[in-house]
């Protein structure tokens, strides 16, 4: 490619993120999706250490010598190829170019300022607006018994009964707290039990429904077994002002079922079908009924029971494949290193009163006692949900991918690890 | 956007992806061909195998310009290269209840004490240089009216409109000189004990000359005012700062600051601050030392407003004036200095807001990268949302200002005709449709401009430096592509010259 004598500047691509951890690098082009990874590959560890340093972002001079070195000539060719990285002949130019690296600078960045030394502590400042995603898990009361109730609710959104006593959220109390979001930026409320059905302050629920400050996502969740024979309750709630979640765990009911299907709310814009899938068979289950029944509004919620960790390996973990066809942007990569995209700005309250910015995480309080505003700075300051990152997480902290893999999320918690991936099976 | 460097290095910048990006040449030439409206893949299609002269290149052969027109059509695929809809993008109004928000969360409150001063500093905005501003007055601000003002903002710092928590609220004393009102202070600091903020934390600030300190520096410790104490430097840095009669006054203000010092160390190391005007009698790197040395400080510095300067003054304010930059590169230690300043220096805020524009990496909050998080169409950047015009703040988002009269204003550097509403004894008159009304017919009138110029995002001007009161204002600060690649190519030369910036203001430089 050149001549001994001859002078380079190699420059990266700054769409390319690189991760070093120990003697392993991996480059990822946001643009294509592309992934190369060099291991134990000690010329290609030195360049991208030089690449890195301060002073240099992302260009270094590479020599004729230093190019005739087949491992680094063939670093750079693969570059290249992939549109990672180039080359360029340093006399044609007075001096050193330079890329901006990509690095998240966020200018409220709260554990920056928690560690700044002068200024006042300002974790708070403005943080309600962060609040988009209020759960409200109205009452406890069902009649129903399903194997998943009380692990369902925390890997999706799903009812649960609660534990023995049976609990519900004060109106009055459900009334304040959206008085108290009015300053949140909330952009969908959900409501669920138990069984909505029962709460005993249905004829409140219009009114709450219809606070202006409220958001228009809005949310009812039942299971379809309680579904049954509830139109009239339904229709004494304003029908724009919610949209219906319909959970639906197998093996269905098929005689209640019907019942369900020939209930004319089905054809309310936005309802919406949750299938909760514990194995193979569920999937065909669901695709069976989705295509009889002609439903067009509906997701799939893997359900991990503590038995069906093969299914979750094939299902749910993610190899590289997975990681390439995602192709996450440069922007979410960044974004994933400072907060936990899928759990930022969420707040779940419990029908006892506990609140969660995740349910499977420390509480942040209680419902009647606490100020909104009090859980919402502790999870600011804490981060615990919403700044969960892979970074900071075992074993992923460690891996170069973990930026790439999609944020952790309630999965990780119910199987109680965090490398959901076929990529660095060890736990 | 394409760039050239001092170094001749080029790049592409482009504000749609928000990216900056390194570009080899025959890149820059096919993206050249593309931003003169050629169809460039009819232009490849049509190319034989012959190699083509390349300005800066030289000679590229029919493999390099295919592998560059590869690169060309992956950028492209990726959303780069669709200009950006400034039309659209710059229509965002103010309305009554952002107005109303942005008071519920605002950070300071600032008294305008009195309108007079014990000093007469030649280069006063109230002072020679300058026909903008009403001469000095014997104007005292009424405690009466401060306790309404105080009230009016409690009710709305303590609604669910404030978005804040464990957040100060600054209470600040400013002048004239504040502390030749004593009494209104001592009155205004023991009311805001009563009060009963529910998601901010009162503090006190105070900007002063410091020639009252000795005789009020008990109260201000015990009340745990934050000080700024302005000063220009040793005696003669500080020569223009003088009483009436001319005499400087630099003896009798030396000699309270030293006593503070003496007489409550810890609080002069937490709470002291110190604020200096640069011009022709001091220099960057001896108000660096001078402060340093004295009094362990790192002062903060600003020039002389060039604004409103009337024109038979001009030439005489032009001999006094000086700029941070020129005298701080001029300095033998200027690594030292710049390492101490870093975060007070105008040029690291000039590269702050250049890499927030031209990166794609800085974010304002995590609302920000959050959305950024969210998954997009494939190839398409995130949807920006409408702006307003200019860079003129939301009204209050920083601070209310009250002057001596009771007029409301957005901060206290602004002229006062532009007062927003007005506060007596009894009554804050704020009405925040008409102050939307009056915003939005500005911006009506400036957004063309606005729109056609290429500094539209990154934009610092504050509307009321521009002469609003003209049926058709002209900002002057405009810039025409031409003007912009040029700033954006010196900040890209300066980066490549001093690389390790970069990183220092990525990794240093948040608003706190
Ligand atoms: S319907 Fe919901 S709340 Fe009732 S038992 Fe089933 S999972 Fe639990
Ligand atoms: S899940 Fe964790 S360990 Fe597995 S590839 Fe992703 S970051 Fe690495
Ligand atoms: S100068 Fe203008 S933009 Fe700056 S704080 Fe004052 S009003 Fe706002
Ligand atoms: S510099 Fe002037 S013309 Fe340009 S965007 Fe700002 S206010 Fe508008």
């Amino acid at each position: 490619m050149s001549k001994e004598s001859q002078n380079f500047w190699f420059i990266l691509d700054n769409y390319v993120h690189v991760s070093v951890r120990g003697k392993s690098v991996l480059f990822y082009n946001t643009l294509t999706g592309k992934i190369l990874e060099y291991s134990d590959c000690e010329p290609v560890s030195r360049l991208v250490k030089r690449l890195n340093s301060p002073r240099n972002l992302l260009v270094i001079g590479l020599t004729g010598k230093e190019l005739a070195n087949p491992e680094i000539s063939r670093f750079v060719k693969s570059m290249r190829t992939f549109f990672m990285g180039d080359l360029i002949d340093a006399s044609l130019t007075k001096g050193k170019p330079m890329q901006m690296a990509p690095y998240p600078n966020i200018q409220q960045d709260v554990e920056f300022i928690k560690k700044s030394p002068q200024g006042p502590i300002a974790v708070g400042d403005r943080m309600m607006k962060y609040v988009a995603e209020v759960s409200l898990f109205i009452n406890s009361a069902c009649n129903l018994d399903c194997g998943l109730c009380g692990s369902a609710h925390r890997q999706f959104l799903c009812c649960t009964r609660g534990k023995n006593t049976r609990t519900e959220l004060e109106s009055r109390s459900i009334k304040n707290l959206l008085q108290q979001l009015q300053g949140a930026s909330l952009a969908r409320l959900n409501i669920l039990g138990g069984d909505i059905f029962k709460y005993s302050q249905w004829e409140q629920l219009p009114e709450i429904l219809t606070d202006p400050a409220l958001p228009t996502e809005k949310y009812l969740y039942s299971h379809y077994l309680n579904l049954a024979g509830q139109e009239h309750k339904l229709a004494q709630l304003p029908t724009d002002a919610f949209s219906l979640k319909i959970v639906v765990p197998f093996p269905v009911k098929k005689q209640q079922w019907e019942e369900i299907m020939n209930m004319p709310l089905l054809n309310r814009p936005g309802t919406h079908f949750l299938f909760i899938i514990a194995g193979e068979t569920d999937i065909d289950a669901a695709e069976e009924l989705i295509t009889r029944y002609h439903l067009e509004n509906h997701s799939y919620h893997p359900f991990f029971n503590g038995r069906n960790r093969e299914f979750f390996r094939q299902a749910v973990f993610v190899d590289r494949e997975d990681l390439e066809e995602a192709r996450p942007t440069m922007r979410e990569i960044l974004a994933r290193q400072c907060i936990n995209p899928l759990q930022f700005g969420t707040l779940t309250i419990l029908s006892n009163g506990d609140i969660y910015a995740n349910v499977n995480a420390r509480r942040l309080g209680a419902f009647a006692g606490d100020s909104i505003y009090d859980m919402v700075y502790k999870e600011m300051f804490r981060g615990s949900s919403w700044r969960r990152t892979r970074k900071k997480a075992a074993p992923c902290r460690h891996c170069t991918f973990n930026a790439l893999c999609p944020p952790l999320s309630n999965y990780e918690y119910a199987l109680g690890q965090n490398n959901l991936c076929h990529i660095n099976p060890r736990t | 956007m394409l760039l050239e460097s001092q170094n001749k290095n080029k790049y592409l910048y482009d504000p749609t992806v928000k990216n900056t990006q390194w570009c080899h040449p025959v890149l820059y030439h096919i993206i050249q061909l593309h931003h003169r409206g050629l169809d460039v893949d009819q232009w490849y299609g049509e190319l034989n195998d012959d190699p083509i002269q390349i300005e800066g290149y030289g000679t590229a052969s029919k493999p390099e310009i295919a592998y560059y027109y590869r690169k060309y059509r992956l950028l492209r695929e990726n959303g780069f290269f669709s200009p950006p809809d400034s039309g659209h993008l710059l229509s965002g109004r103010l309305s009554p209840g952002q107005i109303k928000s942005s008071l519920a969360n605002t950070r300071q409150a600032t008294f305008e004490v009195v309108d007079y001063c014990n000093l007469e500093c030649a280069y006063c905005a109230y002072g020679k240089f300058y026909n903008i501003n009403a001469p000095r007055g014997d104007r005292k601000l009424n405690t009466g009216t401060a306790k309404t003002v105080l009230n009016y903002l409690l009710d709305l710092l303590n609604s669910p409109l404030n978005q804040s928590h464990h957040q100060v609220f600054y209470i600040g004393f400013y002048g004239g000189e504040p502390l030749l009102n004593f009494p209104f202070i001592r009155e205004v600091v023991a009311y805001a004990h009563q009060l009963k903020p529910v998601h901010n934390h009162f503090r006190f600030n105070m900007t002063t000359n410091g020639l009252l300190l000795g005789k009020y520096m008990d109260f201000l410790v015990e009340h745990d005012f934050d000080l700024l104490i302005s000063l220009d430097g040793d005696e003669y840095s500080n020569s223009y700062r003088v009483f009436k009669d001319g005499t400087p006054a630099y003896s009798e203000i030396i000699k309270n600051i030293d006593t503070l010092a003496a007489k409550y160390p810890s609080y002069f190391q937490t709470n002291v601050n110190f604020n200096a005007v640069i011009h022709n009698r001091n220099t960057v790197p001896g108000l660096h030392s001078y402060f340093k040395t004295r009094f362990g400080k790192i002062p903060s510095i600003g020039e002389l407003n060039s604004s409103g300067v009337a024109a038979a003054m001009r030439e005489e304010f032009l001999k006094t004036y000086a700029n941070i930059g020129t005298t701080l590169f001029q300095a033998e230690d200027y690594s030292l200095i710049e390492k101490d300043m870093f975060l007070n220096l105008p040029n690291t805020r000039g590269m702050k807001s250049f890499l927030q524009q031209c990166s794609g990496f800085i974010f304002n909050d995590y609302n920000e990268v959050a959305a950024a998080g969210n998954k997009t169409e494939a190839g398409k950047p995130p949807k920006q949302t409408a702006q307003i015009p200019t860079g003129t703040c939301i009204p209050f988002s920083r601070k209310v200002f009250i002057t001596v009269q009771g007029k409301i204003l957005p901060c206290e550097r602004i002229g006062q005709q532009y007062s927003l509403g007005m506060a007596d004894e009894k009554k804050v008159d704020l009405d925040f449709e008409k102050i939307a009304d009056t915003y939005n017919s500005y911006f009506d009138r400036l957004k063309k401009q606005c729109c056609s110029c290429a500094n539209w995002e990154a934009c610092l001007q504050c509307i009321f430096y521009l002469n609003m009161d003209h049926p058709q204002p002209r900002c002057s600060g405009l810039l025409n592509d031409e003007e912009f690649a040029r700033y954006l190519s010196t900040q890209l030369s300066y980066l490549e010259k001093n690389p390790q910036t970069y990183f220092k203001v990525m990794k240093e430089v948040r608003l706190v």
